[in-house]
């Protein structure tokens, strides 16, 4: 993906504040008792087929401030699958981790086109894929009950209090 | 709340593209007696909506919990993915008193509030609980010459902070119950490897290479077939194998089934009932030969 060139010009430098950033993101908290071992990477599935993916990499930069960690699609190949969470000797949770890097990206307007139409789907039709008619018509054919009739406005009302509809506003 | 009678949450990906699912778990809770009511309100458990944003997650999960509570009964759910989100969630709200007040403020919004008066429940974990001994008992064609290779997934068992199963690092959960039908439980090199379903969206490749992975050690193992226990792994595993079989030019055949397909078989039910023929790697063969 490419780094939007606001992005670009400001944070190519090393940023000592990133860290600090991380820190405050619910689920970042513990990356700063990573001592480089490696065996997040080790054990990750996702690192066995591809080079770009390195999550005892990714922490590394994020402590010394390279901020472009976050704007590449590496953090985004995280699979949340927790293997690595469930193995670290210094209790950090990579895959919170992980997610808090994205949330930041997210934060800063770099989102990836499945994420936002995920979430698009849900504020549609309270599901995360919009199911095509053909298969509604066969659920009743064979008996099955109808699917949920989610209330959007619900939705609606409980994304106003997140940071959500000012993040995407601009992205649609 | 010890009686048989769960909220059901469906999920998305079972509805969008594993219906089999579904139908199979339908008719086998049927069979045993766990009454499923479903939820007319629900929304998406949360989980794809985590990397965006944190705490619309947690909403979107509170306002499935919220709604189960006001039913007053336990969520049953199908899919590792949301298995886990709402697992967590619920804990979270029960254990971090600030942080269910402020949700519990937003809320607000749409007249619901978190109590954290019930439990989210896998069928796995339901079908435990009644007891293998139990579920013994109702097995009337005991699949005794199959080879059943378990696919537990991920979220079901990680991370194990919320989780609790026992043994996180080599959880038997699945292998019992497959033993349970009569049949043989294979143990294959592996076997707790994530399927890499959600990768799907940014690297197509990779779950192609992790089913690889999983499937040709789970034949060299000797498996007859697969068992999935998540519409997700079972997206990969079964939907994406003939995928992976014109990427690496190979021939697996490797039949994928929903674990309330295996049972229910166990358990005579007609495989007609069960939504064999719905799976996209044709299962018959395996199952007339061996049957």
């Amino acid at each position: 993906m490419e780094i939007p060139r606001n992005i670009k010009e400001t944070y190519l430098r090393v940023d000592p504040h990133f860290k600090h950033e991380l820190l405050k993101v619910p689920g970042g908290e513990t990356f700063k008792y990573c001592y480089q071992c490696g065996t997040c990477t080790a054990t990750c599935p996702v690192a066995r087929f591809t080079d770009v993916f390195r999550p005892n990499k990714i922490i590394h930069l994020a402590k010394l401030g390279i901020r472009r960690v976050i704007y590449s699609d590496a953090v985004w190949l995280c699979v949340n699958c927790y293997s690595c969470t469930e193995r670290c000797p210094q209790g950090v949770k990579v895959a919170d981790v992980m997610r808090a890097l994205k949330n930041i990206a997210v934060a800063e307007g770099f989102i990836p086109d499945h994420s936002r139409e995920f979430y698009m789907n849900i504020m549609k039709n309270g599901l995360v894929y919009t199911i095509p008619r053909s298969r509604i018509s066969r659920r009743s054919a064979l008996g099955l009950p109808p699917l949920p009739q989610t209330n959007i406005d619900d939705l609606q009302k409980l994304a106003e209090a997140t940071n959500i509809p000012r993040l995407l506003e601009g992205a649609k | 709340m010890n009686e048989m009678k769960y909220v059901f949450y469906l999920g998305c990906l079972i509805p969008y593209r594993e219906m089999s699912y579904e139908i199979s778990a339908r008719r086998v809770a049927q069979e045993l007696g766990i009454e499923l009511i479903d939820m007319p309100d629900a929304n998406c458990c949360g989980l794809p909506v985590d990397p965006v944003d944190h705490e619309m997650m947690l909403l979107l999960a509170a306002r499935n919990l919220c709604i189960a509570e006001s039913m007053g009964h336990n969520i049953f759910t199908l899919c590792n993915g949301c298995t886990g989100v709402l697992v967590k969630v619920n804990k979270m709200l029960k254990q971090d008193r600030d942080l269910r007040a402020q949700i519990n403020e937003q809320l607000k919004a749409i007249d619901m509030e978190f109590q954290g008066k019930i439990e989210v429940k896998h069928m796995v974990q339901v079908l435990l609980e009644m007891g293998l001994d139990d579920l013994k008992q109702r097995i009337t064609q005991p699949l005794s010459k199959l080879s059943v290779a378990g696919y537990t997934g991920c979220h079901i068992f990680r991370p194990s902070e919320f989780m609790e199963v026992k043994n996180p690092e080599e959880p038997t959960l699945l292998y019992d119950l497959i033993e349970a039908t009569g049949a043989r439980s294979v143990r294959y090199l592996d076997e707790y490897q994530c399927c890499g379903f959600v990768e799907g969206a940014i690297d197509s490749q990779i779950p192609l290479f992790l089913a690889r992975d999983l499937i040709t050690n789970a034949k060299e193992a000797g498996a007859d077939l697969m068992v999935s226990i998540c519409p997700a792994c079972h997206q990969v595993l079964d939907a994406q194998q003939r995928r992976a079989e014109r990427n690496f030019e190979e021939t697996y055949g490797l039949p994928v089934l929903h674990y309330p397909q295996l049972l229910g078989l166990a358990m005579g039910i007609a495989p007609e009932e069960l939504a064999i023929k719905d799976l996209r790697v044709n299962a018959s063969k395996v199952l007339s030969t061996l049957m």
